[in-house]
């Protein structure tokens, strides 16, 4: 906690225990008691479940008491919104949950109907890829609005028949748990989702491209008249291998590459174009309409995205891109350091276009369980003054008290293993980075040094030891012989990271930390702990010390991550129950470590989560700064987080209990230290969806650099017509802010409509997607038959169950005949029918929400308003909160409802 | 995570397990439970404890396949002979600092109702801890028996975790 006021506060956890007023009493039907004070006088608990307007379910789930909307013919298929986000499920006959309505016949595709413009992208996450040893697979189609069920040219491989030439696209990659298809142009498809191999449930979503992948970046620049194709294997075959062939096959000439790899074509000038243009079809109309969607201005450009887009629509081509232009961005070359999404998620690449350390000396005291001085990644980093500051033999496992050798012993004791912990943090402020293909990963700061400290041995470590390795690396009176510490100059550290803690305030030790701030000039950092409370752990919690909660990777806060008044700042710490980048790995954070192997020490990188990676993702930073600017003092670092100027601000606006002030942003960090960034333009959100109803936005225009917008920002639409507008900021609409963005439905019949918003600077340009419905009926949301759960809130264990289908996108409950006490609620659907709610592809919800859930307490009056949002959750389901309260929470009674697993 | 402490551990572990005992004799009052990997981090992500019999090969490479998904480069699982051992999975479930750590209290599992008991000791944290998320296991190997089941239980007889034994 960084702020600095004389009061000390009260060390002591206020307990998240909501206490919801009184409400007029009534009530009754289905319920349960238990969990609380039986002798006293029973209540009710009432709520309303809203679903997201985007959202809908497949009308065919397994579970039984869900409708039967079956729609697994194009006579049948089902009608979705746009966007929309769809939970489904699919199984071969005899595989899937053993009560499941399909468990037996098997439901092996779902088809869907939807209108969807240009680029836009359809999505299918397959939710149970892989269980245990077996895969589940699911495909995706995109097939012609024209299909019916007798045309034999809208089979796909699901119907054992493929190569109907009315489906346009298809994705049916095994083993990968997402299939994706860009809409290729405006109109109205069938999008069939069938089962390859078992069962599973899954998410289908329709929205906007939110990258290049699949459709066109038009703020990229590429190389006019160049694309990069790759051909099918049996087209290549078919050839002979012959590039030239290839590429004549598509109107086109081979530049480079050839058979087996991708091939830079040429889509030639003149007649040879005109040629290429009829060989792909590509009409005045296809380039109309590409020019307008594309924003492409010169006609080499327009031509090259529409010989694109045609060669994308072509079953002989696997994939097909204009030729980027790429432009170095500080990326270092360790070779896992593509495993290490934990760096771009803070803008570490922009940042380290600026500053990789190397520009003044800095020292990141690392406050731990010593470092591995031997591991390979960590060589050259490491500054020779290190010390072990464990005075008990019993625990410092290395046969002594405090000396000079900081290498990490070990603290598993006997023979459990150890964790190595300090090394793991220790590679995070700083590996050996950008040092080629030997097996490495890369540091916050490539330049800086490490102060190996060590304080925790086995069992951990004490507050006094800490309190000298503090005072060590701020050159301050310590307790190591001789005091080799004090006043050492160049040798003291300007960071301290304590990846440690623990409970219990202590004055004497906040002053140690405050004197090292105040007197020192040192900034420190801790982790904010792990109990996933707002107990206070310390010395995070101490005046003077950043406070560092932990992100996953969709920033959003680790379920185990401490929260509460004393957090400051939130850093990716990784969340190892999860995939969703799908590197196949846990999405911890990757850093070095070591694995005792019987005759030493092996030096490994591995994948850890905690509080203890995000805070030396913050020390980093503030390494990076402080190399921009030594004279960058503890209290400009803590002025500069108040401010904003060091963090995303992740919601709700302005500082939060659970992020802080925000997620650090090394990128903005290095400018506040006083670091230039290149010339840029930026604008957020990346995309705007109005869906039915809204009519306004705010797209926030960013300039970096002295970069200068050089046109006016303009919106226009797709379809023509003037629905889309924007309110300029003060200065008109050559100006960097906040543009109001307006959609005007009036006249316009049903439909999706699509526009861009453009930017252009002399830095670079940027194109924002824009997309709307107009709708006669009210679309609302669906999230599936809903199973509401009353959890005791000590032992989580189930206490009630009510189960009811939606009613214009919301469900009324209500929980009759509680008896007092303390209580959580959670609702979700089963859709595979396992009978268990919230798995991965189901919708899912709490009071209030699920990431705080709060405890509801029931004294003698019935309860109303406990309100909520059931959503599916567009990462993993909530697998992680599932593991954070335990699953027996997410249990659900059997479809007789007469008792509780 | 299945690292190169654990595969080293666990290849160990399979070359001395062998020859424990017959396959399938009568288990006798109590036998050798071999500690194959007692570490802090084997991947289970739940806070409740667990006990898994791991009676062969695909069942092993599923264990390993959870664990390896927090080792950059992990390598294969070690072969073990099944024919006369199985292995044991004891999970503590996850923890929220490093100070915790599973111990075998006796290397001897007894006889127990017809059912295996082992018994371990947890070690909980003392004061200031690495605030790195663990999930802390026992692996041992035991030679087959006719026992039904094996039991796993704490010194404290906080933590009772049981399984069948096919």
């Amino acid at each position: 906690m960084i702020r600095l006021d004389n009061s000390f506060h009260c060390a002591f956890a206020t307990a998240l225990v909501l206490t919801v007023a009184a409400c007029s009493s009534g009530g009754g039907g289905d319920g349960g008691g238990g969990g609380g004070d039986s002798t006293s006088t029973i209540a009710s608990l009432r709520g309303v479940l809203t679903a997201p307007q985007s959202t809908d379910v497949d009308g065919d789930v397994n579970e039984v008491l869900a409708p039967l909307l079956p729609n697994q013919t194009f006579a049948a298929a089902q009608s979705l919104p746009n966007p929309v986000t769809v939970g489904g499920f699919l199984n071969r006959p005899f595989t899937g949950a053993p009560l499941g309505r399909s468990t037996t016949s098997g439901d092996e595709r779902d088809l869907y109907r939807v209108t969807a413009t240009l680029n836009q992208v359809v999505r299918l996450t397959i939710a149970d890829e892989q269980i245990g040893a077996v895969t589940n697979d699911l495909e995706l189609y995109l097939l012609d609005g024209s299909c019916t069920d007798a045309d034999p040219d809208c089979a796909t491989a699901c119907a054992k028949n493929p190569g109907g030439t009315l489906v346009l696209e298809s994705s049916t990659q095994n083993g990968n748990a997402a299939e994706q298809i860009t809409v290729p142009a405006s109109g109205t498809y069938f999008v069939e989702v069938c089962v390859a191999a078992g069962a599973s449930n899954y998410l289908l979503t329709l929205g906007q491209s939110l990258s290049a992948a699949g459709g066109f970046d038009p703020g990229a620049d590429f190389v006019p008249g160049e694309v990069i194709v790759r051909f099918r294997s049996d087209t290549e075959t078919a050839a002979g291998g012959d590039r030239s062939i290839m590429a004549a096959s598509v109107g086109l000439q081979a530049k480079a590459g050839g058979a087996g790899r991708t091939m830079l074509l040429d889509i030639g000038e003149g007649e040879q174009r005109r040629l290429a243009m009829q060989t792909l079809g590509i009409t005045e109309q296809t380039l109309t309409r590409v020019a307008r969607a594309t924003g492409a201005g010169a006609a080499d450009e327009r031509d090259t995205l529409a010989v694109v887009e045609a060669l994308r629509a072509r079953p002989d081509v696997l994939h097909a891109d204009p030729n980027y232009y790429r432009y170095p961005l500080a990326v270092p070359s360790d070779n896992s350091y593509p495993l290490q999404w934990h760096y771009p998620l803070i803008n570490l690449p922009q940042a380290w276009d600026i500053e990789t350390g190397q520009t003044n000396p800095v020292t990141v005291a690392v406050i731990d369980t010593g470092v591995l001085l031997n591991h390979p990644d960590l060589q050259g980093k490491l500054t020779n003054n290190g010390y072990d500051f464990i005075r008990f033999t019993s625990i410092s496992n290395d046969g002594d008290g405090i000396d000079p050798d900081p290498d990490d012993p070990g603290d598993g004791g006997g023979n459990v293993q150890s964790s190595f912990h300090g090394t793991h943090v220790a590679g995070t402020v700083g590996a050996r980075s950008n040092d080629g293909d030997a097996p490495s990963v890369a540091g916050v700061t490539w330049a800086g040094m490490i102060m190996p400290l060590r304080v925790l041995g086995v069992g951990g470590g004490t507050s006094y030891d800490i309190m000298q390795a503090v005072a060590y690396a701020a050159g301050q009176p310590n307790d190591a012989p001789g005091n080799p510490g004090q006043d050492q100059g160049a040798a003291r550290a300007d960071v301290i990271n304590l990846s440690l803690g623990g409970g219990g305030f202590s004055a004497s030790e906040e002053a140690a930390y405050l004197s090292a701030r105040n007197d020192r000039d040192v900034i420190v950092v801790a982790a904010a702990g792990n109990d996933g409370t707002s107990n206070i752990s310390y010395p995070a919690g101490y005046n003077g010390v950043v406070s560092v909660s932990a992100l996953r990777l969709n920033k959003t806060l680790a379920p185990y991550s401490q929260f509460g008044s004393t957090v400051d700042v939130a850093a990716p710490g990784g969340d190892l129950s999860q995939d969703a980048n799908g590197d196949g790995f846990g999405d911890g954070v990757a850093s070095t470590s070591g694995a005792e192997n019987g005759n030493g020490i092996d030096f490994i990188y591995v994948f850890e989560n905690g509080t203890s990676m995000a805070a030396p993702h913050v020390a980093g930073v503030a390494a990076l700064m402080r190399s921009v600017n030594p004279a960058l003092t503890p209290s400009d670092f803590d002025g500069h987080l108040m401010n904003g100027a060091l963090t995303e601000d992740l919601a709700p606006a302005g500082r939060d209990d659970n992020f802080g002030y925000g997620m650090i942003d090394a990128a903005k960090a290095v400018v506040a230290a006083g670091g230039v960034l290149p010339p840029s333009l930026a604008a957020n959100p990346g995309s705007l969806n109005f869906g039915t109803v809204n009519s306004s936005a705010t797209l926030d225009v960013q300039l970096f650099g002295n970069a200068a917008l050089v046109a006016p920002v303009s919106a226009s639409t797709n379809e023509g017509g003037a629905w889309l507008s924007l309110l300029p900021p003060a200065g008109g609409n050559t100006m960097p802010g906040v543009y109001q963005v307006l959609v005007d439905r009036s006249g316009l019949g049903e439909g999706v409509y699509s526009g861009t918003i453009t930017l252009d600077s002399d830095a670079n340009d940027i194109s924002v997607p824009v997309i709307m419905q107009v709708s006669n009926a009210p679309v609302v949301g669906n999230s599936g038959h809903q199973f509401v759960l009353l959890l005791d809130a000590e032992t989580l264990a189930p206490v009630a169950q009510v189960d009811l289908g939606p009613s214009n996108g919301q469900y009324a409950f209500e929980f009759s005949d509680v008896s007092p006490g303390d209580y959580v609620i959670l609702s979700g659907s089963d859709n595979d029918s396992d009978l268990n709610i919230c798995d991965a592809g189901e919708s899912c919800g709490g009071y209030p929400d699920l990431d705080s859930l709060q405890t509801i307490t029931v004294a003698d009056s019935d309860l109303v308003g406990l309100d909520f949002l059931v959503s599916y959750d567009l990462v993993v389901g909530n697998q992680a909160l599932a593991e954070r309260i335990g699953r027996e929470g997410f249990r659900r009674r059997d479809t007789a409802g007469k008792s509780v697993d | 995570m299945l690292n190169a402490r654990f595969l080293a551990l666990l290849a160990a572990a399979s070359i001395s397990v062998a020859g424990c005992a017959e396959a399938m004799k009568p288990a006798p009052a109590s036998s050798t439970v071999t500690p194959v990997y007692q570490g802090r981090h084997c991947g289970r992500s739940a806070a409740t404890s667990q006990i898994t019999w791991i009676q062969d090969r695909a069942q092993l490479d599923d264990v390993f396949q959870r664990m390896r998904r927090t080792t950059i480069g992990a390598k294969p699982a070690p072969r073990v002979d099944f024919e006369r051992n199985g292995l044991v999975l004891i999970e503590l479930g996850q923890r929220p600092t490093a100070g915790y750590q599973m111990r075998l209290a006796s290397q001897r599992m007894v006889m127990d109702r017809g059912d295996g008991l082992i018994t371990f000791s947890v070690d909980t944290p003392g004061g200031y801890a690495a605030q790195v998320i663990t999930s802390p296991c026992l692996l041992v190997a035991v030679p087959r028996g006719d026992y039904k089941g094996v039991r796993a239980l704490s010194t404290d007889n906080a933590i009772s975790v049981q399984t069948a034994v096919p």
